[in-house]
């Protein structure tokens, strides 16, 4: 076979793996509505139209994807070099009370400079609890699958104790922390929406994971250790630092992403901040199929389905044990290898 | 009264090729055992007993032939056929369940039930318990599997066949990880079965084994039956020339070279690990110089793979003392990337998860140890990889693009990706393991050629490698390992497999003296 032909099929194969878990998903989907749903052309009507039908839910909907966007190109990142982060949760709730707190702290920085501090904070913040979980796998081999999500979850209720007791704003009705000043807020850019201009960074943040992945010496030490930790050994890399660095970036990522939920549409800390946006990004990840610039329709894809749910609920006789069956069944599909096994095979051999 | 033993079984004309690599494993072998016997197979690394076995206990289909149980046709196309006419095996790699006890592994599918409904856990126990007694295996029923010693953990596998009811009971390689009073033990145990009827076969390449505990001997070499014997009626010589053979293959092209200076000098290196009785490499000692091609041959299980390992920095385990010295500097368990910036090349046995990444693209594979070069800034220089990439594969024949990635090319291919990668530095020293297993002829014959090329550019070379004829055909000089140990050091000048096959079977070893001649010559 002609060797562009080879690259040119691969593409197409896993291209049609995508479309076809997709496509079976959504009429698996369409089926479980017509089972479910009393009214069925309603229900369908608002679930996967519903979306769209207001400029308002449809720029809610894109903000939402903010979030995901940076917990799944954590993921992704961590998923390539061979490590597990399963801590999205707790570092996206401490990078967001990171920033609150550095916002509060340091209330008369220069607005631009002061929104800068503030992510910086999230993404040290994030950065340095997924370190941590990379030094215990690298001195001790504990596994990182389990102090990413025991150190998360330890983590999550330091957040709600801060929350909850000295930054709480006694001044408003709801529990929450105190509030950065609004000069460090990022602008809104298609108000009435809560869509900020946050969606740039999680896009800017998407092309430069992918260029670090793809293009870099870091980025390739990362693949090689990531796909096999022998082989890179042989090679003569120094296997041992790349529990650290892949679960800092992965890490500094998602903290990032607390962040930004501050700076963009929070302005304060909650105790359901999070609602996991951690595991979010692990679905979107996946979907991905662990390519950075991949997460940027996975996530969209992903609040779609959400937001459709949510359209589909308050509109329709669906109830969320019904949306949540739905999400679940398409994520399934979608993340199976079957479909993009299939078309592989057909197409290169 | 002495009866003639009827035979049990027979396996006729069984013909298997692997897919992937066309290798015969199987060619037109005809086996037959008989009842209460124990039958012993004999053959180099390779020669297919294993995969005879297999098709025996129904784990691979053979491609062609016919097996007979007391005279009728059988077909065995499963484990559970197998079990059905009463065999079964204990694998080299023990199939055990860490986290359960031995009980529990012992009655696996045929569990004791409980109101036919919940496992039985006491009643598994006592059954373990009496068929140890019986079978005098001694084990705790109630003892996890992970805190068992390999001669126990080997008595639990012999029991969990016994529990099944099987009565013809294959081996493969028993011995390997035992201690010497282990096996004594474990002998015992196999003529007590025996004297109780049962049929028992016996993969083995100890040739003192075969002679002590083996009724009849079943010589295999490249896939083929080579004899079948009485094993009273043979000798241990005669076995071992039946195992490796008198022809010759290969015919490799050698220019003449001389050597140059010490490179690669190599001083008592030994290896001990925690565990294991004795030591996994004894004081080792060789030089190996420019232009020279040292060829390390042994029998697996010998300490070959952990020389290999040594030498390269990819081995953790175990406590080195002696030393390497390369270039000045004792390379035995430094790091890989120290070594590596050192000059060393080094083709691994294992090519499939030490020599390539299989789900990185050719690319990937073959920049590993040219793209600190290839980075201005941080940032791989594409258009330089792309060409360097290109000229690799356009010079070693790889059938594949840049962004193919390695695990959709063929086993022929994937060595000649890791050689391309590992020649092209042009390195001062090159450690090759096993570069032909599993490659068909052509594959093998580029592999050779190159090797001789990397020789006549003056690189001190060590091959190590279990292929006799390929050590024969490629080395200046022969060092024979036996556990663990160089049993002996020949010029390669009239060698024969013959003489070679005796050393690396433990039959004959040099004196000190002369492996010190050998070294020096």
């Amino acid at each position: 076979m002609e060797a562009t032909q080879i690259q040119l099929r691969t593409r197409l194969a896993t291209f049609l793996g995508i479309l076809t878990a997709v496509g079976t998903s959504l009429l698996i989907a369409v089926a479980l509505i017509f089972l479910l749903s009393k009214d069925p052309t309603r229900t369908l009507y608002y679930y996967f139209v519903g979306p769209f039908t207001s400029k308002f839910v449809f720029f809610n909907m894109i903000e939402s994807c903010i979030p995901i966007i940076f917990s799944g190109l954590g993921i992704a990142v961590a998923f390539r070099s061979g490590v597990t982060n399963l801590g999205g949760e707790g570092q996206i709730f401490a990078g967001a009370m990171t920033a609150v707190l550095l916002g509060t702290w340091f209330s008369y920085m220069p607005g631009f400079i002061g929104t800068a501090v503030l992510l910086l904070g999230g993404l040290m913040m994030g950065a340095l609890i997924g370190s941590a979980s990379g030094l215990l796998r690298m001195k001790w081999n504990v596994s990182d699958l389990l102090t990413t999500y025991l150190v998360s979850s330890g983590l999550v209720h330091i957040v709600n104790y801060l929350i909850l007791g000295p930054y709480r704003d006694p001044a408003k009705i709801r529990i929450q922390s105190v509030s950065i000043p609004d000069s460090y807020m990022l602008p809104r850019i298609a108000t009435p929406s809560y869509l900020h201009a946050g969606l740039f960074g999680a896009i800017l943040a998407a092309i430069l994971v992918h260029f670090l992945m793809k293009y870099t010496h870091t980025g390739y030490h990362l693949r090689v250790t990531g796909s096999n930790r022998q082989f890179a050994r042989y090679g003569g890399i120094n296997i041992r630092r790349f529990y650290v660095m892949p679960l800092a970036i992965s890490g500094g990522l998602i903290g990032l992403g607390g962040a930004v939920q501050i700076v963009g549409r929070y302005q304060s800390c909650f105790t359901d901040l999070t609602a996991g946006l951690g595991w979010a990004g692990i679905g979107v990840a996946l979907i991905a199929r662990r390519n950075p610039l991949g997460v940027l329709p996975a996530a969209l894809f992903y609040v779609y389905l959400q937001s459709g749910a949510r359209v589909a609920m308050m509109n329709s006789d669906v109830t969320y044990e019904i949306a949540a069956i739905i999400t679940s069944v398409i994520f399934y599909l979608i993340t199976a290898e079957v479909t993009f096994e299939f078309f592989r095979r057909r197409l290169l051999k | 009264m002495a009866t003639e033993s009827p035979v049990l079984f027979e396996m006729e004309n069984i013909h298997k090729i692997y897919e992937g690599n066309n290798v015969y494993a199987n060619k037109g072998v005809n086996l037959s055992v008989n009842k209460g016997e124990i039958h012993a197979i004999v053959g180099e690394n390779g020669a297919g007993k294993t995969t005879l076995m297999k098709i025996l206990c129904g784990l691979e289909s053979p491609d062609e032939g016919e097996i007979r149980f007391n005279g009728k046709p059988v077909t065995i196309r499963s484990a559970h056929d197998a079990d059905t006419l009463e065999i079964g095996m204990v694998h080299q790699h023990f199939c055990l369940f860490d986290g359960f006890n031995v009980a529990d592994n012992v009655v696996l599918v045929q569990e004791p039930r409980k109101n036919g409904l919940f496992y039985d856990s006491a009643a598994a126990a006592m059954k373990v318990e009496e068929l140890g007694i019986k079978y005098n295996l001694p084990v705790d029923p109630k003892a996890p599997i992970e805190t068992l010693s390999v001669g126990e953990k080997q008595k639990v596998e012999i029991l969990r066949i016994l529990y099944r009811g099987s009565k013809i009971l294959v081996l493969d390689e028993p011995t390997a990880l035992l201690t010497e009073q282990e096996i004594k033990d474990f002998f015992v145990t196999l003529r007590q079965l025996k004297s109780l009827g049962y049929t028992i076969i016996i993969i083995t390449h100890k040739l003192d084994e075969v002679t002590e505990i083996s009724d009849r001997v079943t010589v295999m070499r490249n896939g083929e039956l080579v004899d079948c014997c009485i094993t009273a009626e043979c000798d241990k010589q005669g076995i071992a020339r039946m195992m490796v053979g008198k022809e010759v293959l290969l015919q490799v092209d050698k220019p003449d070279v001389t050597p140059g200076k010490t490179i690669l000098s190599i001083n008592e290196l030994s290896l001990t690990v925690p565990g294991f009785s004795r030591p996994i490499l004894k004081d080792i000692s060789l030089s190996i110089r420019e232009g020279e091609i040292v060829g390390m041959a042994g029998v697996s299980g010998n300490g070959l793979s952990d020389l290999e390992n040594v030498l390269t920095g990819m081995s953790s385990r175990g406590e080195v003392s002696g030393e390497a010295m390369f270039h000045g500097k004792n390379i035995a368990n430094a790091h890989p990337s120290e070594i590596r910036e050192m000059g060393m090349a080094y083709v691994p046995a294992d090519r499939l998860h030490r020599g390539t990444s299989a789900e990185l693209q050719l690319s990937d594979n073959l920049i590993l140890l040219e793209h600190h070069e290839m980075t201005r800034a941080g940032v791989l220089q594409g258009k330089g990889i792309v060409a360097f990439v290109k000229d690799l594969l356009h010079k070693y024949n790889i059938g594949g693009h840049h962004a193919t990635p390695v695990s959709n090319l063929s086993g022929g291919n994937i060595q000649r990706v890791v050689l391309s990668r590992e020649f092209s530095r042009e390195p001062n020293l090159l450690v090759v393991s096993e570069p032909t297993w599993g490659l068909d002829i052509v594959s093998s014959e580029f592999v050779y050629q190159k090797i001789v090329e990397m020789r006549s550019s003056k690189t001190a070379i060590l091959l190590i490698s279990a292929n006799l004829d390929e050590v024969l055909a490629l080395s200046d000089k022969v060092a024979v390992i036996y556990r663990g140990e160089i049993v002996g050091v020949f010029a390669n000048t009239d060698l024969d497999r013959e003489s070679l096959g005796e050393y690396m079977l433990g039959l004959k070893r040099q004196s000190k003296d002369e492996i010190q001649l050998g070294i020096e010559a």
